[in-house]
């Protein structure tokens, strides 16, 4: 009787821990290692200059104001000019877009300390200063969606709505906001 | 003595009331006989093309993808509204038709559409010229529609704007959120 109690404690205790090795299985994918790997280095974002906030929290979600595109290293210069002009190459919006998810990074990382703590991007929206005729904006958005995905791997997936705005703030080709969840 | 018995009932009375209308919504209609009523087909979609997927469920909320005019024969509507593009109830059609594909990727991810406890929130976004001022007329396409599917749960908080340029020039892109019942 003793033994069959023994064993039954056994195996439970077997299958805790297999449930649980399945649980690190989805978290092998460490985001700081990746971004490393990458050679992306997050540097800590300028507050904002006027009364707003670059990441307000609600839950367990996190809602990120439109990040432009930072040039890495770049002491707060930005990539500017309009698509489907001769102003800017598919390339060079892909490049924008996803320096603006760099961007969207370093204020995701100031805010959390560790971006392992994020558990999903929910939600992106992908905002693209371009020509009336323009209609290759969801290219341009892949190099921000790709990134994503390149460092968080599945839970980098996410929602989003790629459009063509007239103008944007100090003539940035692109805006992205977004939505995350996290975990604490 | 008298009162405490007259509020005693009063109480079981609203409790029954409430119990009632609770009952009565939870018999409303199912979603599948509607859109079979409204003649509408859910033609499931493919995968995206890209990194990103149709739909995010977080908690009880679904985050939807925006979505584009899709027609049954897989082509979508294309234009701008205003000046010399497309119409305003081509546009109004558009609206319905986005309202159709977010339907379709919903159920892909959810299973089965009478999980819906409401349409919270929409962003409209119309292709348009300039000059453009009728959004709201367009979108209506589309808020009319989760109103005559969901009744009230269907009615939303919605933004209608224009774009100057949309993705493949598609006429409308539309983008939801949606609660899920526990």
């Amino acid at each position: 009787m003793k033994m069959m109690g023994l064993l039954l404690i056994m195996t439970g205790l077997t299958a805790a821990c297999s449930s649980e090795t399945e649980q690190s299985g989805t978290d092998v994918y460490d985001p700081e290692a990746r971004l490393s790997e990458m050679g992306i280095e997050l540097d800590p974002p300028t507050p904002p200059t006027a009364n707003y906030r670059r990441v307000v929290r609600s839950g367990n979600l996190l809602f990120l104001a439109g990040h432009g595109p930072d040039i890495p290293g770049g002491d707060g210069a930005q990539v500017h000019g309009t698509l489907g002009t001769d102003e800017l190459t598919i390339e060079e919006g892909q490049q924008a877009a996803r320096y603006t998810g760099i961007s969207l990074l370093n204020t995701l990382k100031a805010e959390l300390g560790d971006l392992n703590r994020v558990e999903r991007v929910v939600k992106a929206k992908g905002m693209v200063k371009a020509h009336p005729d323009f209609t290759q904006h969801s290219q341009v958005i892949n190099g921000f969606s790709d990134l994503m995905v390149e460092v968080f791997g599945d839970r980098g997936k996410h929602a989003r709505e790629a459009v063509g705005m007239t103008s944007l703030p100090g003539n940035i080709p692109v805006e992205i906001e977004m939505v995350v969840e996290i975990r604490d | 003595m008298m009162n405490q018995m007259s509020r005693t009932l009063q109480i079981l009375a609203l409790l029954l009331l409430t119990f009632s209308v609770n009952e009565l919504m939870a018999q409303s209609q199912d979603v599948y006989e509607k859109l079979d009523e409204l003649g509408i087909e859910l033609v499931e979609p493919g995968e995206p093309t890209a990194n990103f997927v149709y739909a995010v469920q977080t908690g009880n909320l679904v985050f939807m993808s925006g979505h584009g005019p899709n027609r049954p024969d897989g082509t979508q509507i294309t234009g701008k509204l205003g000046e010399g593009g497309i119409s305003l109830e081509e546009g109004q059609e558009a609206a319905r038709l986005t309202g159709i594909a977010l339907l379709a990727s919903l159920q892909k991810e959810i299973g089965d559409l009478n999980r819906i406890k409401r349409i919270i929130k929409v962003e409209g976004m119309v292709n348009a010229h300039p000059d453009f001022t009728q959004h709201s007329q367009v979108i209506n396409g589309y808020s009319d529609l989760m109103v005559e599917i969901f009744g009230e749960s269907g009615a939303h908080a919605r933004a209608a704007v224009g774009m100057s340029s949309l993705p493949g020039n598609i006429a409308v892109e539309i983008a939801m959120i949606v609660e899920l019942k526990e």
